[in-house]
Protein backbone atom coordinates (compact mmCIF):
# COMPACT_ATOMS: atom_id res chain seq x y z
CA UNK A 1 0.00 0.00 0.00
CA UNK A 2 0.86 3.60 -0.50
CA UNK A 3 3.41 5.62 1.78
CA UNK A 4 2.14 8.89 1.74
CA UNK A 5 4.04 12.16 2.47
CA UNK A 6 1.10 14.65 2.03
CA UNK A 7 1.62 18.88 2.95
CA UNK A 8 -1.94 19.29 2.37
CA UNK A 9 -3.08 21.38 5.08
CA UNK A 10 -0.84 24.00 4.79
CA UNK A 11 -0.87 23.76 0.98
CA UNK A 12 -4.62 24.01 0.59
CA UNK A 13 -4.78 27.75 1.52
CA UNK A 14 -1.97 28.56 -1.40
CA UNK A 15 -4.58 28.80 -3.80
CA UNK A 16 -6.27 31.55 -3.79
CA UNK A 17 -9.55 30.49 -4.69
CA UNK A 18 -9.97 28.72 -1.65
CA UNK A 19 -12.60 29.53 0.27
CA UNK A 20 -14.59 27.92 3.23
CA UNK A 21 -18.02 26.65 3.16
CA UNK A 22 -21.16 28.96 2.17
CA UNK A 23 -23.19 30.38 4.42
CA UNK A 24 -26.74 29.33 5.37
CA UNK A 25 -28.97 26.71 3.97
CA UNK A 26 -27.09 27.14 0.46
CA UNK A 27 -24.28 25.73 1.42
CA UNK A 28 -26.38 22.26 1.66
CA UNK A 29 -28.61 22.62 -1.35
CA UNK A 30 -25.50 23.82 -3.45
CA UNK A 31 -22.94 21.89 -2.28
CA UNK A 32 -20.25 20.28 -4.82
CA UNK A 33 -17.53 19.73 -1.87
CA UNK A 34 -17.49 15.57 -1.47
CA UNK A 35 -17.37 16.32 2.51
CA UNK A 36 -20.37 18.26 2.93
CA UNK A 37 -22.05 15.82 0.37
CA UNK A 38 -20.83 12.67 2.35
CA UNK A 39 -22.00 14.50 5.52
CA UNK A 40 -25.78 14.33 3.70
CA UNK A 41 -25.96 11.37 2.17
CA UNK A 42 -24.47 9.76 6.00
CA UNK A 43 -27.00 11.67 7.56
CA UNK A 44 -30.15 11.13 5.68
CA UNK A 45 -28.99 7.27 5.60
CA UNK A 46 -29.17 7.70 9.65
CA UNK A 47 -32.55 9.17 9.42
CA UNK A 48 -33.68 6.16 7.06
CA UNK A 49 -32.60 4.30 9.31
CA UNK A 50 -34.82 5.22 12.09
CA UNK A 51 -37.74 5.23 10.12
CA UNK A 52 -36.66 1.84 8.83
CA UNK A 53 -35.83 0.61 12.41
CA UNK A 54 -39.42 1.99 13.42
CA UNK A 55 -41.25 -0.40 10.47
CA UNK A 56 -39.18 -3.12 12.26
CA UNK A 57 -40.27 -2.51 15.31
CA UNK A 58 -43.96 -2.39 14.23
CA UNK A 59 -43.75 -6.13 12.97
CA UNK A 60 -41.90 -7.44 15.73
CA UNK A 61 -44.38 -5.79 17.99
CA UNK A 62 -47.24 -7.18 16.25
CA UNK A 63 -45.10 -11.01 16.10
CA UNK A 64 -44.77 -10.27 20.24
CA UNK A 65 -47.48 -12.86 20.99
CA UNK A 66 -49.58 -14.92 18.59
CA UNK A 67 -52.39 -13.32 17.44
CA UNK A 68 -53.77 -10.26 15.87
CA UNK A 69 -52.76 -7.47 18.56
CA UNK A 70 -52.12 -4.19 16.88
CA UNK A 71 -52.54 -3.60 13.46
CA UNK A 72 -54.21 -4.88 10.25
CA UNK A 73 -52.64 -7.26 8.39
CA UNK A 74 -52.39 -5.25 5.10
CA UNK A 75 -50.21 -2.70 7.23
CA UNK A 76 -48.48 -5.42 8.53
CA UNK A 77 -47.59 -6.69 4.86
CA UNK A 78 -46.96 -3.08 3.54
CA UNK A 79 -44.19 -2.69 6.65
CA UNK A 80 -42.30 -5.29 5.66
CA UNK A 81 -42.03 -4.21 2.30
CA UNK A 82 -41.14 -0.62 2.90
CA UNK A 83 -39.39 -1.66 5.91
CA UNK A 84 -37.16 -3.94 3.24
CA UNK A 85 -37.54 -0.96 0.59
CA UNK A 86 -36.29 1.78 3.27
CA UNK A 87 -33.09 -0.05 5.09
CA UNK A 88 -31.76 -1.35 1.71
CA UNK A 89 -31.88 1.50 -0.62
CA UNK A 90 -32.62 4.40 1.85
CA UNK A 91 -30.23 3.15 4.75
CA UNK A 92 -27.71 0.89 3.79
CA UNK A 93 -26.77 2.09 0.48
CA UNK A 94 -27.17 6.05 1.05
CA UNK A 95 -24.50 5.19 3.96
CA UNK A 96 -21.63 3.76 2.09
CA UNK A 97 -21.91 6.02 -0.58
CA UNK A 98 -21.58 9.12 1.75
CA UNK A 99 -18.38 6.89 3.22
CA UNK A 100 -17.02 7.15 -0.76
CA UNK A 101 -17.90 10.61 -0.68
CA UNK A 102 -15.71 11.12 2.04
CA UNK A 103 -13.05 8.69 2.11
CA UNK A 104 -12.45 7.94 -1.68
CA UNK A 105 -10.87 11.98 -2.13
CA UNK A 106 -8.80 11.69 1.15
CA UNK A 107 -7.35 8.35 0.00
CA UNK A 108 -6.36 8.72 -3.32
CA UNK A 109 -5.19 11.72 -2.46
CA UNK A 110 -8.26 13.91 -4.64
CA UNK A 111 -8.92 17.61 -4.46
CA UNK A 112 -12.79 16.11 -4.80
CA UNK A 113 -15.29 14.06 -6.80
CA UNK A 114 -14.47 14.18 -10.57
CA UNK A 115 -17.60 14.99 -11.22
CA UNK A 116 -18.75 17.35 -7.69
CA UNK A 117 -22.44 18.77 -9.78
CA UNK A 118 -24.07 15.27 -10.65
CA UNK A 119 -22.98 14.33 -7.13
CA UNK A 120 -25.09 17.14 -5.57
CA UNK A 121 -27.77 15.99 -7.87
CA UNK A 122 -27.15 12.16 -7.02
CA UNK A 123 -27.53 13.04 -3.70
CA UNK A 124 -30.64 15.40 -3.69
CA UNK A 125 -32.69 13.28 -6.03
CA UNK A 126 -33.16 11.00 -2.60
CA UNK A 127 -35.33 12.53 -0.91
CA UNK A 128 -37.51 13.37 -3.58
CA UNK A 129 -37.47 9.47 -4.43
CA UNK A 130 -38.24 8.65 -0.31
CA UNK A 131 -40.52 11.41 0.44
CA UNK A 132 -42.21 9.77 -2.96
CA UNK A 133 -42.24 6.14 -1.50
CA UNK A 134 -43.36 7.23 1.77
CA UNK A 135 -45.97 9.09 0.35
CA UNK A 136 -47.70 5.78 -0.96
CA UNK A 137 -48.92 4.72 2.83
CA UNK A 138 -50.80 7.89 2.38
CA UNK A 139 -53.07 6.72 -0.55
CA UNK A 140 -55.66 4.62 -1.94
CA UNK A 141 -54.58 1.33 -1.64
CA UNK A 142 -52.10 2.04 0.80
CA UNK A 143 -48.34 1.18 -0.06
CA UNK A 144 -46.54 -1.63 -1.19
CA UNK A 145 -47.42 -4.61 0.24
CA UNK A 146 -46.32 -7.62 -2.07
CA UNK A 147 -42.40 -7.73 -0.48
CA UNK A 148 -39.66 -6.05 -1.62
CA UNK A 149 -39.21 -7.92 -4.73
CA UNK A 150 -42.18 -6.56 -6.27
CA UNK A 151 -43.13 -9.85 -7.75
CA UNK A 152 -46.08 -9.92 -10.22
CA UNK A 153 -48.74 -10.31 -10.48
CA UNK A 154 -49.00 -9.05 -6.59
CA UNK A 155 -47.38 -5.60 -7.25
CA UNK A 156 -49.76 -5.46 -9.93
CA UNK A 157 -52.81 -5.13 -7.41
CA UNK A 158 -51.39 -2.41 -5.34
CA UNK A 159 -53.66 0.35 -5.74
CA UNK A 160 -52.61 4.44 -6.58
CA UNK A 161 -49.20 3.90 -4.63
CA UNK A 162 -48.11 1.90 -7.83
CA UNK A 163 -46.50 4.78 -10.07
CA UNK A 164 -45.54 6.15 -7.12
CA UNK A 165 -43.14 3.15 -6.28
CA UNK A 166 -42.07 2.35 -9.31
CA UNK A 167 -40.87 6.00 -9.79
CA UNK A 168 -39.03 6.24 -6.65
CA UNK A 169 -37.25 2.90 -7.66
CA UNK A 170 -36.00 4.79 -10.55
CA UNK A 171 -35.17 7.88 -8.93
CA UNK A 172 -33.26 5.25 -6.20
CA UNK A 173 -31.67 3.71 -9.08
CA UNK A 174 -30.37 6.97 -11.04
CA UNK A 175 -29.07 8.01 -7.95
CA UNK A 176 -26.95 4.76 -7.59
CA UNK A 177 -26.07 4.65 -11.31
CA UNK A 178 -24.71 8.21 -10.82
CA UNK A 179 -23.19 7.44 -7.65
CA UNK A 180 -20.95 4.67 -8.93
CA UNK A 181 -19.98 6.32 -12.01
CA UNK A 182 -18.75 9.26 -9.94
CA UNK A 183 -16.81 6.85 -7.42
CA UNK A 184 -15.32 5.05 -10.81
CA UNK A 185 -14.34 8.37 -12.71
CA UNK A 186 -12.44 9.51 -9.60
CA UNK A 187 -10.81 6.44 -8.69
CA UNK A 188 -9.50 5.87 -12.33
CA UNK A 189 -8.73 9.56 -13.08
CA UNK A 190 -7.83 11.38 -9.75
CA UNK A 191 -5.39 9.52 -7.88
CA UNK A 192 -2.40 11.09 -6.75
CA UNK A 193 0.72 10.53 -8.46
CA UNK A 194 2.66 7.54 -7.97
CA UNK A 195 -0.82 5.63 -6.46
CA UNK A 196 -0.90 2.60 -8.78
CA UNK A 197 -4.03 0.68 -8.21
CA UNK A 198 -2.41 -2.21 -6.40
CA UNK A 199 -1.43 0.44 -4.27
CA UNK A 200 -4.63 1.85 -3.17
CA UNK A 201 -6.49 1.26 0.14
CA UNK A 202 -8.32 -1.41 0.36
CA UNK A 203 -11.61 0.58 1.02
CA UNK A 204 -11.16 2.11 -2.73
CA UNK A 205 -10.50 -1.09 -3.65
CA UNK A 206 -13.83 -2.84 -3.08
CA UNK A 207 -15.88 0.57 -4.07
CA UNK A 208 -14.77 0.53 -7.09
CA UNK A 209 -15.69 -2.85 -7.68
CA UNK A 210 -18.79 -1.94 -5.91
CA UNK A 211 -19.49 0.96 -8.37
CA UNK A 212 -18.87 -1.30 -11.32
CA UNK A 213 -21.32 -3.97 -10.09
CA UNK A 214 -24.14 -0.90 -9.99
CA UNK A 215 -23.23 0.32 -13.23
CA UNK A 216 -23.98 -3.08 -14.60
CA UNK A 217 -27.62 -4.08 -12.07
CA UNK A 218 -28.89 -1.16 -11.15
CA UNK A 219 -30.03 -0.54 -14.85
CA UNK A 220 -31.46 -4.14 -14.90
CA UNK A 221 -34.17 -3.48 -11.91
CA UNK A 222 -34.60 -0.30 -13.53
CA UNK A 223 -35.71 -2.41 -17.09
CA UNK A 224 -37.65 -4.65 -14.55
CA UNK A 225 -39.57 -2.06 -13.23
CA UNK A 226 -39.68 -0.28 -16.24
CA UNK A 227 -41.71 -3.54 -17.73
CA UNK A 228 -44.04 -4.10 -14.08
CA UNK A 229 -44.95 -0.46 -15.39
CA UNK A 230 -46.03 -0.90 -19.02
CA UNK A 231 -47.43 -4.09 -18.34
CA UNK A 232 -49.61 -2.06 -15.83
CA UNK A 233 -50.62 1.32 -18.39
CA UNK A 234 -49.83 0.25 -21.58
CA UNK A 235 -51.18 -3.05 -22.34
CA UNK A 236 -48.00 -5.35 -22.50
CA UNK A 237 -47.85 -8.56 -20.94
CA UNK A 238 -43.66 -9.25 -20.47
CA UNK A 239 -44.95 -10.77 -17.13
CA UNK A 240 -48.79 -11.52 -17.68
CA UNK A 241 -49.86 -15.39 -17.91
CA UNK A 242 -52.99 -14.18 -19.73
CA UNK A 243 -51.41 -12.50 -22.14
CA UNK A 244 -48.78 -14.85 -23.14
CA UNK A 245 -45.93 -13.66 -20.30
CA UNK A 246 -44.40 -14.73 -18.17
CA UNK A 247 -44.18 -13.84 -13.96
CA UNK A 248 -41.28 -15.94 -13.59
CA UNK A 249 -39.21 -13.72 -15.93
CA UNK A 250 -40.06 -11.09 -13.51
CA UNK A 251 -37.85 -13.18 -10.81
CA UNK A 252 -35.04 -14.31 -13.22
CA UNK A 253 -34.55 -10.14 -13.85
CA UNK A 254 -35.17 -9.62 -10.65
CA UNK A 255 -32.66 -11.42 -9.13
CA UNK A 256 -29.81 -10.89 -11.91
CA UNK A 257 -29.85 -7.43 -9.81
CA UNK A 258 -30.98 -8.90 -6.77
CA UNK A 259 -27.74 -10.89 -6.08
CA UNK A 260 -25.15 -8.82 -6.90
CA UNK A 261 -27.29 -6.05 -4.68
CA UNK A 262 -26.64 -7.94 -1.22
CA UNK A 263 -22.88 -7.95 -2.58
CA UNK A 264 -23.23 -3.66 -3.29
CA UNK A 265 -24.26 -3.78 0.54
CA UNK A 266 -21.24 -6.04 1.72
CA UNK A 267 -17.86 -5.56 -0.24
CA UNK A 268 -17.77 -2.15 0.93
CA UNK A 269 -18.15 -3.17 4.42
CA UNK A 270 -15.47 -5.53 3.76
CA UNK A 271 -13.06 -2.94 2.66
CA UNK A 272 -13.85 -0.87 6.41
CA UNK A 273 -13.36 -3.81 8.05
CA UNK A 274 -10.11 -4.78 6.22
CA UNK A 275 -8.87 -0.43 6.88
CA UNK A 276 -9.73 -0.89 10.97
CA UNK A 277 -8.44 -4.66 11.69
CA UNK A 278 -4.73 -3.49 10.48
CA UNK A 279 -4.78 -0.49 12.44
CA UNK A 280 -5.67 -1.63 16.13
CA UNK A 281 -3.46 -5.34 15.32
CA UNK A 282 -0.71 -2.85 14.69
CA UNK A 283 0.55 -4.89 11.67
CA UNK A 284 -0.44 -4.46 7.79
CA UNK A 285 -3.23 -6.28 6.40
CA UNK A 286 -2.13 -9.89 5.81
CA UNK A 287 -2.62 -10.94 1.74
CA UNK A 288 -3.25 -7.23 0.78
CA UNK A 289 -3.25 -8.74 -2.98
CA UNK A 290 -5.21 -11.97 -1.95
CA UNK A 291 -7.85 -9.23 -0.92
CA UNK A 292 -8.20 -7.49 -3.85
CA UNK A 293 -8.42 -10.61 -6.03
CA UNK A 294 -11.27 -12.18 -3.83
CA UNK A 295 -13.03 -8.98 -3.81
CA UNK A 296 -13.20 -9.51 -7.64
CA UNK A 297 -14.01 -12.89 -7.53
CA UNK A 298 -16.78 -12.50 -5.41
CA UNK A 299 -17.93 -9.75 -7.69
CA UNK A 300 -17.46 -12.00 -10.83
CA UNK A 301 -19.61 -14.96 -9.05
CA UNK A 302 -22.30 -12.60 -7.99
CA UNK A 303 -23.29 -12.26 -11.60
CA UNK A 304 -23.72 -16.50 -11.96
CA UNK A 305 -25.96 -17.73 -9.12
CA UNK A 306 -28.72 -15.90 -8.82
CA UNK A 307 -31.49 -18.15 -9.49
CA UNK A 308 -30.47 -19.79 -5.94
CA UNK A 309 -33.39 -17.43 -5.05
CA UNK A 310 -35.76 -19.37 -6.83
CA UNK A 311 -34.96 -23.10 -6.43
CA UNK A 312 -38.64 -23.49 -5.49
CA UNK A 313 -40.21 -22.29 -8.71
CA UNK A 314 -38.70 -24.84 -10.52
CA UNK A 315 -35.92 -25.94 -13.05
CA UNK A 316 -34.23 -28.30 -14.86
CA UNK A 317 -31.65 -30.45 -12.49
CA UNK A 318 -28.58 -29.19 -14.31
CA UNK A 319 -29.73 -25.42 -13.54
CA UNK A 320 -30.56 -26.28 -9.62
CA UNK A 321 -26.93 -27.87 -9.65
CA UNK A 322 -25.19 -24.97 -11.35
CA UNK A 323 -26.45 -22.36 -9.48
CA UNK A 324 -25.92 -24.61 -6.40
CA UNK A 325 -22.16 -25.23 -6.89
CA UNK A 326 -21.61 -21.82 -8.32
CA UNK A 327 -23.20 -19.79 -5.14
CA UNK A 328 -21.16 -22.53 -2.81
CA UNK A 329 -17.98 -21.46 -4.65
CA UNK A 330 -18.72 -18.23 -3.31
CA UNK A 331 -17.29 -19.53 0.48
CA UNK A 332 -13.87 -19.54 -1.00
CA UNK A 333 -13.01 -16.15 -1.72
CA UNK A 334 -14.88 -15.09 1.36
CA UNK A 335 -13.46 -17.72 3.32
CA UNK A 336 -9.99 -16.03 2.04
CA UNK A 337 -11.09 -13.16 3.47
CA UNK A 338 -12.15 -14.17 6.83
CA UNK A 339 -8.62 -15.87 6.65
CA UNK A 340 -6.61 -12.91 6.19
CA UNK A 341 -8.85 -10.65 8.56
CA UNK A 342 -7.68 -13.37 10.83
CA UNK A 343 -4.16 -13.83 10.36
CA UNK A 344 -3.93 -10.11 10.74
CA UNK A 345 -4.78 -10.14 14.09
CA UNK A 346 -2.53 -13.40 14.67
CA UNK A 347 0.27 -12.07 16.90
CA UNK A 348 -0.93 -8.95 16.44
CA UNK A 349 -0.86 -6.48 19.58
CA UNK A 350 -4.48 -6.20 19.37
CA UNK A 351 -6.50 -2.93 21.73
CA UNK A 352 -10.52 -2.90 21.57
CA UNK A 353 -11.33 0.36 20.54
CA UNK A 354 -14.95 0.67 19.73
CA UNK A 355 -13.97 0.51 15.74
CA UNK A 356 -12.24 -2.71 16.30
CA UNK A 357 -14.92 -4.02 18.72
CA UNK A 358 -17.68 -3.63 15.63
CA UNK A 359 -15.12 -5.30 13.66
CA UNK A 360 -14.24 -8.55 15.28
CA UNK A 361 -18.34 -8.55 16.39
CA UNK A 362 -18.23 -8.34 12.72
CA UNK A 363 -16.19 -11.04 11.47
CA UNK A 364 -18.20 -13.76 13.89
CA UNK A 365 -21.64 -12.80 12.90
CA UNK A 366 -21.12 -11.70 9.23
CA UNK A 367 -19.34 -15.65 9.25
CA UNK A 368 -22.76 -17.16 11.11
CA UNK A 369 -24.69 -15.41 8.23
CA UNK A 370 -22.50 -16.45 5.28
CA UNK A 371 -22.80 -20.10 6.99
CA UNK A 372 -26.46 -20.24 6.84
CA UNK A 373 -26.29 -18.71 3.15
CA UNK A 374 -24.28 -21.94 2.20
CA UNK A 375 -27.20 -23.88 4.05
CA UNK A 376 -29.76 -21.97 2.17
CA UNK A 377 -27.59 -22.58 -1.09
CA UNK A 378 -28.14 -26.64 -0.86
CA UNK A 379 -31.12 -26.91 -2.96
CA UNK A 380 -32.54 -30.05 -1.26
CA UNK A 381 -32.40 -28.00 2.11
CA UNK A 382 -33.55 -24.85 0.54
CA UNK A 383 -36.78 -26.56 -0.26
CA UNK A 384 -37.20 -27.02 3.48
CA UNK A 385 -35.90 -23.36 4.27
CA UNK A 386 -37.50 -21.54 1.58
CA UNK A 387 -39.87 -18.73 2.91
CA UNK A 388 -39.30 -19.65 6.40
CA UNK A 389 -37.74 -17.47 9.18
CA UNK A 390 -34.29 -19.28 8.60
CA UNK A 391 -34.29 -16.86 5.61
CA UNK A 392 -35.00 -13.96 7.26
CA UNK A 393 -32.37 -15.06 10.10
CA UNK A 394 -29.94 -15.30 7.34
CA UNK A 395 -29.99 -12.35 5.62
CA UNK A 396 -30.38 -10.49 8.66
CA UNK A 397 -27.37 -11.60 9.77
CA UNK A 398 -25.72 -10.44 6.71
CA UNK A 399 -26.84 -6.94 6.71
CA UNK A 400 -27.01 -5.81 10.03
CA UNK A 401 -23.87 -7.41 12.47
CA UNK A 402 -22.18 -7.46 8.54
CA UNK A 403 -23.38 -4.57 6.67
CA UNK A 404 -24.77 -2.06 9.23
CA UNK A 405 -22.19 -3.23 11.98
CA UNK A 406 -19.22 -2.22 9.65
CA UNK A 407 -21.06 1.37 9.18
CA UNK A 408 -20.98 2.16 12.89
CA UNK A 409 -16.86 0.49 12.92
CA UNK A 410 -16.94 3.08 10.26
CA UNK A 411 -18.42 5.76 12.22
CA UNK A 412 -16.45 4.79 15.43
CA UNK A 413 -12.79 5.26 13.12
CA UNK A 414 -13.22 8.36 11.26
CA UNK A 415 -15.99 10.36 12.92
CA UNK A 416 -12.62 11.98 15.02
CA UNK A 417 -11.16 12.38 11.48
CA UNK A 418 -14.90 14.45 10.20
CA UNK A 419 -15.17 16.66 13.34
CA UNK A 420 -11.93 17.02 15.17
CA UNK A 421 -13.72 15.97 17.91
CA UNK A 422 -12.84 12.35 20.50
CA UNK A 423 -16.34 10.78 21.05
CA UNK A 424 -17.24 9.73 24.85
CA UNK A 425 -15.16 6.05 24.77
CA UNK A 426 -17.54 4.61 27.51
CA UNK A 427 -20.42 5.49 25.81
CA UNK A 428 -19.57 3.85 22.07
CA UNK A 429 -18.24 0.60 23.98
CA UNK A 430 -21.60 0.80 26.03
CA UNK A 431 -23.38 0.97 22.46
CA UNK A 432 -21.07 -1.71 21.60
CA UNK A 433 -22.02 -4.35 23.21
CA UNK A 434 -25.89 -3.44 23.90
CA UNK A 435 -25.96 -3.63 19.89
CA UNK A 436 -24.44 -7.16 19.89
CA UNK A 437 -25.88 -8.83 22.36
CA UNK A 438 -29.53 -7.57 21.59
CA UNK A 439 -28.65 -8.11 17.89
CA UNK A 440 -28.03 -11.92 18.63
CA UNK A 441 -31.20 -11.61 21.33
CA UNK A 442 -33.34 -10.21 18.10
CA UNK A 443 -32.40 -12.96 15.13
CA UNK A 444 -30.20 -16.47 16.21
CA UNK A 445 -33.45 -17.58 17.49
CA UNK A 446 -35.52 -16.60 14.15
CA UNK A 447 -33.20 -19.79 12.88
CA UNK A 448 -34.97 -21.49 15.52
CA UNK A 449 -38.51 -20.28 13.85
CA UNK A 450 -37.46 -21.02 10.70
CA UNK A 451 -35.86 -24.60 10.90
CA UNK A 452 -38.98 -25.57 12.83
CA UNK A 453 -41.27 -24.16 10.07
CA UNK A 454 -42.51 -20.96 10.80
CA UNK A 455 -43.41 -18.91 7.62
CA UNK A 456 -41.83 -15.00 6.91
CA UNK A 457 -43.84 -12.50 5.89
CA UNK A 458 -46.80 -13.17 8.25
CA UNK A 459 -48.96 -11.07 11.39
CA UNK A 460 -49.83 -14.41 12.86
CA UNK A 461 -48.28 -17.61 13.39
CA UNK A 462 -49.33 -20.62 15.63
CA UNK A 463 -48.93 -21.24 18.93
CA UNK A 464 -45.78 -23.25 19.25
CA UNK A 465 -43.43 -20.27 17.60
CA UNK A 466 -44.48 -17.83 20.86
CA UNK A 467 -41.69 -18.14 23.01
CA UNK A 468 -38.91 -17.67 20.65
CA UNK A 469 -41.06 -14.78 18.77
CA UNK A 470 -41.44 -13.24 22.09
CA UNK A 471 -37.86 -13.50 22.79
CA UNK A 472 -36.93 -11.93 19.23
CA UNK A 473 -39.23 -9.16 19.55
CA UNK A 474 -37.33 -8.13 23.36
CA UNK A 475 -34.50 -8.00 21.06
CA UNK A 476 -35.83 -5.89 18.63
CA UNK A 477 -36.99 -3.62 20.92
CA UNK A 478 -34.03 -3.31 22.86
CA UNK A 479 -31.23 -3.45 19.15
CA UNK A 480 -33.99 -0.45 18.54
CA UNK A 481 -33.39 1.60 21.71
CA UNK A 482 -29.33 1.14 21.45
CA UNK A 483 -29.24 2.54 18.66
CA UNK A 484 -30.65 6.40 19.89
CA UNK A 485 -27.41 6.10 21.96
CA UNK A 486 -25.00 5.72 18.36
CA UNK A 487 -26.90 8.95 17.52
CA UNK A 488 -26.34 10.82 20.55
CA UNK A 489 -22.74 9.99 20.38
CA UNK A 490 -23.18 10.81 16.99
CA UNK A 491 -24.27 14.23 17.31
CA UNK A 492 -22.29 15.36 20.82
CA UNK A 493 -19.32 14.57 18.50
CA UNK A 494 -20.32 16.67 15.84
CA UNK A 495 -20.75 19.38 18.58
CA UNK A 496 -17.88 19.29 20.43
CA UNK A 497 -15.60 17.08 22.50
CA UNK A 498 -12.06 16.51 23.21
CA UNK A 499 -10.09 17.51 20.45
CA UNK A 500 -8.22 14.51 18.06
CA UNK A 501 -4.83 14.52 16.82
CA UNK A 502 -4.00 14.21 13.11
CA UNK A 503 -3.62 10.46 13.04
CA UNK A 504 -6.57 9.97 15.46
CA UNK A 505 -5.04 6.21 16.32
CA UNK A 506 -1.94 7.03 17.14
CA UNK A 507 -0.52 4.11 18.77
CA UNK A 508 -2.15 2.17 15.96
CA UNK A 509 -0.10 4.51 13.10
CA UNK A 510 -3.23 3.94 10.72
CA UNK A 511 -2.29 4.14 7.28
CA UNK A 512 -3.24 6.07 4.61
CA UNK A 513 -3.22 9.56 2.88
CA UNK A 514 -6.18 10.73 5.34
CA UNK A 515 -4.19 10.57 8.37
CA UNK A 516 -1.98 13.12 6.92
CA UNK A 517 -4.25 15.65 7.26
CA UNK A 518 -5.28 17.56 10.00
CA UNK A 519 -8.94 16.70 12.20
CA UNK A 520 -10.89 17.95 10.60
CA UNK A 521 -9.31 17.87 7.25
CA UNK A 522 -9.45 21.12 5.43
CA UNK A 523 -12.39 21.84 3.64
CA UNK A 524 -10.70 21.99 0.16
CA UNK A 525 -8.16 19.05 0.91
CA UNK A 526 -5.11 18.20 -1.43
CA UNK A 527 -5.31 20.67 -3.50
CA UNK A 528 -1.98 20.37 -4.45
CA UNK A 529 -1.51 16.80 -5.34
CA UNK A 530 0.38 14.64 -2.40
CA UNK A 531 3.48 12.45 -3.24
CA UNK A 532 3.05 8.94 -3.37
CA UNK A 533 6.00 6.30 -2.49
CA UNK B 1 -17.95 26.39 -5.81
CA UNK B 2 -16.73 23.16 -7.32
CA UNK B 3 -13.51 21.91 -7.97
CA UNK B 4 -12.57 22.25 -11.69
CA UNK B 5 -10.22 19.86 -13.68
CA UNK B 6 -7.87 22.28 -15.06
CA UNK B 7 -5.43 19.75 -16.57
CA UNK B 8 -7.08 18.85 -20.13
CA UNK B 9 -5.72 15.40 -20.50
CA UNK B 10 -7.63 14.44 -17.06
CA UNK B 11 -10.26 16.45 -18.69
CA UNK B 12 -10.65 14.12 -21.40
CA UNK B 13 -10.16 10.89 -18.97
CA UNK B 14 -12.96 11.81 -17.23
CA UNK B 15 -15.21 12.72 -20.14
CA UNK B 16 -14.16 8.98 -21.78
CA UNK B 17 -14.66 7.74 -18.58
CA UNK B 18 -18.19 8.83 -17.97
CA UNK B 19 -18.78 7.69 -21.73
CA UNK B 20 -18.00 4.56 -21.01
CA UNK B 21 -20.09 3.96 -18.04
CA UNK B 22 -23.16 5.21 -19.43
CA UNK B 23 -22.63 2.71 -22.41
CA UNK B 24 -22.72 -0.16 -20.40
CA UNK B 25 -25.53 0.95 -18.00
CA UNK B 26 -27.70 1.79 -21.00
CA UNK B 27 -26.79 -1.52 -22.81
CA UNK B 28 -27.67 -3.32 -19.38
CA UNK B 29 -30.51 -1.86 -19.42
CA UNK B 30 -31.85 -1.79 -22.69
CA UNK B 31 -30.17 -5.07 -23.27
CA UNK B 32 -32.63 -6.81 -20.87
CA UNK B 33 -35.94 -4.76 -22.13
CA UNK B 34 -34.76 -6.11 -25.46
CA UNK B 35 -34.02 -10.03 -24.01
CA UNK B 36 -37.70 -9.42 -22.85
CA UNK B 37 -39.22 -8.41 -25.86
CA UNK B 38 -37.84 -11.69 -27.77
CA UNK B 39 -38.93 -13.62 -25.16
CA UNK B 40 -42.22 -12.78 -25.82
CA UNK B 41 -42.00 -13.04 -28.99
Amino acid sequence: MANAHAHDHAGAHDHHDDHGPAKGIGRWLFATNHKDIGTMYMLFSLLMFFIGGAMALVIRAELFQPGMQLVDPMFFNQMTTMHALIMIFGAVMPAFVGLANWMIPLQVGAPDMALPRMNNFSFWILPFAFTMLLGTLFVPGGGPAGGWTMYPPLSQQLGDGFPMLIFAVHLMGASSIMGAINVIVTIMNMRAPGMSLLKMPIFVWTWLITAYLLIAVMPVLAGAVTMLLTDHYFGTTFFEAAGGGDPVMFQHIFWFFGHPEVYIMILPAFGIVSEIIPTFSRKPLFGYDAMVYATASIAFLSFIVWAHHMFTVGMPLAGQMFFMLATMLIAVPTGVKVFNWTATMFKGSISFEPPMLFAISFLFLFTIGGFSGLMLAIVPADFQYHDTYFVVAHFHYVLVPGAVFSLMAAAYYWLPKWTGHMYNMKLAKAHFWLSTIFVNVLFFPQHFLGLAGMPRRIPDYSTQFADWNMISSIGAFGFGLSQLLFAYIVFATIRGGEKATDKVWDSGRPHGLEWTLSSPPPYHSFETAPEVK
Amino acid sequence: MATEIRDPERKRGVQRTVLWLLLIAATFYFGFIAMAVMRAQ
